[in-house]
């Protein structure tokens, strides 16, 4: 999930980055890192669309059904990725003068940018949530809950919150507390968490403080 | 990790929490006043994000798992010394606006730090530990493994004492200790804690605390919530032996 920055790009954008890249081997595996990556996202998109469908329509969830098939989707992306950038190390090894050749934007500070970009949306919908009641309170806790592990690079835990917070706003909180378990998460003791944090970072907003320094 | 552990927390991670969501601020009541005006959003959400610290992340994404009710604790010199220095800071900085007051600075600094803790004690679920002459001990004990090292590794030690007696606590009572503090963590590298790797979780370094004292074997593990975590590293001089 670390390279979710290619999830959104088109395959003509990752060729036109890749002009010029002297080596075909190097391009190649690049392109399939791509392939792996929105394969990824695809098979995510689906699996999260099909299980909003059978909460929408009531039939019976097989919680561990759901659970293995994130579990089969993010362990394949991790072994694909780990072969590929493996491979990409050893061309690059072989050949550093590639490294000049690759796009300007250092790929970990863009990295970072993204990851923190979830972390915002996480506090946002904490604050969002925490002025809620249930189940719309837990539902987007739960979702701000899959923004940090995606931020913190888990993102098996990441679509397990997610599915959980489909199945809670579905007003499922058995398959929510089901799916949770599976990731050792307990719906309350996040959500007194969250809340608590946005309660105490309320206080000091009571007292002026809107920043703490390091 | 797991569902019976107890952690001993350093304020700064506690801290980290709070700082996320007081940055977020802005970006919220952006999003609250017009959702729709994407621009705007945008702007504030870039903003926001240069003030983002990786580290706070890390820090709610640990806690919010790890510290259910009643397993997460602070000091009573955490809770006295080191919460009074963080609102300390906030008033000199010009963070914490006082109104002019004819009575003492300090009771208005404590009322505060008093007010904040107790919130965190029922919000969070946060225990303040009450230490005794047993962590003395094996604070003094620690203490005297750098003795041994020369009089700058003692020096070192000893300006760091209100930390060092953090982790002598954690290592007395078996309790996880978790902490920012790269410096601490880095000082007491090689002697008293070992083996730095990273969690599967970033931005969280895990390493192990072992101190010997008679026929005792004290350990524990440390949890250092780093933005550097992955590639940090502990060099001779960051080491106080």
């Amino acid at each position: 999930m670390g390279c979710s920055l290619f999830y959104g790009m088109p395959q003509s954008v990752i060729e036109g980055l890749m002009e010029g890249v002297g080596e075909d081997e190097f391009r190649r595996l690049v392109l399939a890192l791509y392939d792996v990556l929105t394969g990824t996202y695809e098979g995510l998109y689906d699996l999260i669309k099909g299980f909003d469908e059978d909460l929408t329509r009531g039939v019976s969830i097989n919680v561990d059904e759901y659970y293995r098939e994130v579990v089969d989707i993010i362990h394949n992306m991790h072994v694909d990725t780990y072969y590929i950038i493996t491979k990409l190390n050893e061309a690059l090894s072989q050949h550093p003068e590639l490294l000049k050749a690759l796009p300007r934007t250092a790929p970990t500070q863009s990295l970072d940018a993204v990851n923190k970009m979830f972390g915002a949306m996480a506090g946002v919908l904490f604050r969002l949530a925490c002025g809620l009641e249930e189940p719309g309170r837990g539902a987007l806790i739960l979702l701000a809950e899959s923004y940090l592990d995606l931020a913190v690079d888990k993102p098996l835990d990441a679509i397990v919150l997610t599915l959980a917070s489909i199945a809670l706003a579905h007003g499922r909180r058995d398959v929510a507390a089901e799916l949770l378990k599976r990731v050792g998460v307990d719906l309350e003791d996040i959500i007194n968490f969250a809340c608590g944090a946005v309660e105490l970072a309320k206080f000091l907003e009571e007292h002026g403080i809107r920043s703490i320094p390091e | 990790m797991g569902n019976n552990e107890y952690y001993l927390v350093d304020t700064n991670v506690l801290f980290d929490v709070v700082r996320l969501i007081l940055t977020v601020k802005p970006l919220f009541e952006t999003v609250l006043r017009n959702p729709r005006d994407i621009e705007a959003i945008q702007q504030v959400t870039m903003n926001v994000i240069n003030k983002i610290n990786k580290r706070w992340i890390a820090s709610f994404a640990f806690l919010s798992r790890e510290c259910r009710r009643g397993n997460c604790f602070i000091t009573e010199f955490t809770q006295r010394i080191e919460l009074p220095r963080v609102f300390v800071k906030l008033l000199l900085s010009g963070d914490l606006p006082i109104r002019r007051v004819g009575g003492s600075l300090f009771n208005e600094v404590e009322g505060l730090t008093k007010g904040w803790l107790s919130m965190a004690e029922s919000l969070f679920g946060i225990g303040v530990l009450g230490m005794d002459y047993s962590d003395y001990e094996v604070a003094r004990e620690l203490v005297r493994v750098y003795e041994t090292c020369g009089s700058g590794s003692l020096v070192k030690v000893l300006n760091n004492a209100m930390d060092v007696l953090l982790v002598a606590t954690a290592l007395n009572r078996g309790y996880n200790f978790v902490t920012t503090d790269k410096r601490l963590v880095c000082g007491l590298a090689n002697q008293v804690i070992t083996g730095l790797t990273q969690v599967p979780s970033g931005g969280v370094c895990l390493a192990n605390a072992r101190l010997g004292i008679g026929d005792r074997a004290l350990s524990t593990r440390v949890y250092l919530i780093h933005e550097q975590c992955g590639s940090l590293r502990c060099t001779g001089r960051e080491r106080w032996c």
